[in-house]
């Protein structure tokens, strides 16, 4: 087998390429408008700030439920799903109706986490998301272990019924559905 | 007399020193806006207003910065070599004339007024001393780059070495032309040769010689090969650092300031504004702060073309670079001087 060699030939210049200075004075003339036309694409970061695509993957954060409270139960898929151990849950027991556990503590590790979003796609209740900060510079390496009360966001508000396992079993029967008005859709329609 | 002599002597290098110094330091600020506008991007905004504060900062850096010695350099030259350079590139300008000068009395302290030249050394042989002093700056690179024991920094100081012999000849050449048409060695006598046209049009050949060898003398981009950040790291200051390494870098201001001033004294009719009719019956005696003027001004745009050139052309390779020199500038500049010497003598 013989390998193909491609024998690249060196461009044929014109007499006004070879002498250079035709094309030095083309070169001068690009870079001087550059500098008349000055658009910089310079982000002048702590005042300004670039707008973020709105599925970005910032800092996570817990939304609330109706109540206002946590909605995490401690299943502890996201610890399960997370690629780098960053998050580590310990569960209590909760006596409220219809939830079982509650997340007792609830770290994330922002030193090894990558924000890779598993964790998100893993939660059934919808009790975490990724929120759109960014800035998690800290002092020491405390500062970087983030505990459920830095991130709980009581003004998030998570869509999803509270009453987690019944909501589960109702929606794999096909009794939930996701948005209000599609629920009052059906019933008009069976009602006719 | 002869204490007042001395006494403008010596305010004049102090004034021409701190002011050198200074616009070292805001070119090194100006290629980094420069650059920066060039490539849409902002440089340093931050020190101040627009940045301006800048130069205070990085010279307060380069002070306190840890000054390093490498084990095994030879270290009488390896100190020797940054003040080299930089003393040789400052000294150029000692001839470098901006003005006629003026007549003053001191407020009517003196009882005959008395001539100030504007310019520190009025020497016969000006061109030839600058020739000489900026040839010499070439033994600061080479002794920093051998007495480092680093081979990049070898290679940048020898490189330097071939570079400079090279283009040295072609810089010599083209402006024996202008040498020929003024009659004179002397700056002042060159210039003022210009009063009808500027030597830029007769020996618009020569001015391309000089200028293309004027950047490699001063190892700026194109021409930036004892320095080649991709190749030798940074070349014959690799190991420097602290004081040292600024030192390296004002008189590579400093050169270029020199070459800038050399180019407008030479070619572009030094404190003339306009390429034709010198001064246009303006009183100089009387308005003796314009020529100063239009030749500062003329030394700036001469020192922004250079951070022009440099941020738009890239580097040549070292045989180009030998090729560009021996085969094209030097025949380039001897054509040049057998014309202009026919055209002296037949016509």
């Amino acid at each position: 087998m013989t390998i193909k060699v491609k024998v690249i030939q060196p461009p044929n210049l014109s007499f006004l390429e070879r002498i250079y200075i035709p094309e030095i004075i083309k070169g001068l003339k690009t870079t001087l408008m550059h500098i008349l036309n000055f658009h910089p694409i310079t982000v002048q970061y702590p005042e300004e700030v670039k707008q973020l695509p709105p599925r970005y993957r910032g800092l996570h954060i817990l939304p609330a439920d109706d109540e206002g409270k946590i909605r995490c139960v401690a299943c502890k898929l996201c610890e399960v799903a997370c690629p780098t151990q960053a998050i580590s849950i310990v569960a209590e027991a909760s006596d409220e109706y219809g939830i079982e556990r509650r997340p007792k503590v609830y770290n994330i590790d922002f030193m090894r986490c990558v924000f890779c979003g598993f964790c998100v796609e893993a939660c059934p209740c919808d009790a975490l998301r990724m929120g759109m900060q960014y800035e998690l510079a800290s002092y020491n390496r405390a500062g970087l272990i983030h505990t459920k009360e830095v991130f709980f966001d009581p003004n998030v508000k998570s869509r999803a019924p509270r009453d987690n396992a019944n909501f589960l079993y109702e929606r794999e029967r096909g009794e939930i559905l996701d948005e209000p008005n599609e629920v009052e859709k059906i019933r008009n329609a069976s009602s006719i | 007399m002869l204490w007042v002599e001395i006494g403008i002597s010596v305010v004049k290098i102090a004034l021409v020193l701190f002011v050198v110094l200074t616009l070292v330091a805001y070119l090194s600020y100006a290629e980094r806006r420069i650059s920066a506008f060039i490539q849409d991007r902002l440089g340093p905004n931050r020190v101040g207003p627009f940045g301006l504060l800048q130069p205070i900062a990085d010279g307060l850096k380069f002070i306190f910065k840890e000054d390093i010695i490498p084990e095994g350099a030879n270290k009488p030259f390896y100190i020797l070599a940054p003040a080299f350079s930089l003393v040789t590139a400052i000294i150029a300008l000692a001839v470098i004339p901006i003005g006629y000068g003026f007549n003053t009395t001191f407020f009517g302290n003196l009882n005959e007024p008395i001539h100030v030249s504007l310019q520190i050394a009025d020497i016969n042989a000006g061109l030839l001393y600058v020739l000489a002093i900026t040839s010499l700056g070439v033994y600061g690179i080479v002794l920093g780059g051998w007495s480092s024991n680093s081979k990049y920094s070898l290679l940048g100081g020898i490189r330097s070495a071939a570079q400079m012999i090279s283009y040295e000849l072609s810089l010599g050449l083209s402006i024996i032309g202008v040498i020929a048409i003024a009659g004179s060695l002397r700056l002042y006598d060159i210039i003022d040769a210009q009063a009808k046209v500027w030597f830029l049009i007769p020996q618009c050949l020569g001015f391309l010689v000089f200028m293309v060898s004027s950047f490699a003398e001063t190892n700026r981009l194109p021409f930036d090969l004892p320095e080649a950040e991709p190749e030798l790291v940074a070349g014959y200051h690799t190991e420097y650092s602290s004081m040292k390494f600024a030192m390296f870098y004002m008189a590579e201001y400093t050169n270029m300031i020199t070459a800038s001033a050399l180019a407008v004294c030479l070619f572009l009719g030094g404190w003339f504004p306009l390429p034709f009719g010198g001064w246009f019956g303006i009183d100089i005696e009387k308005y003796w702060y314009l020529p100063p003027i239009v030749f500062i001004a003329k030394v700036f745009l001469m020192l922004f073309f250079f951070i022009w050139v440099r941020w738009t052309l890239p580097r040549f390779r070292y045989d180009q670079l030998m090729r560009l020199g021996w085969k094209v500038l030097f025949p380039l500049a001897v054509l040049n001087l057998i014309v202009t010497s026919a055209i002296i003598v037949f016509v």
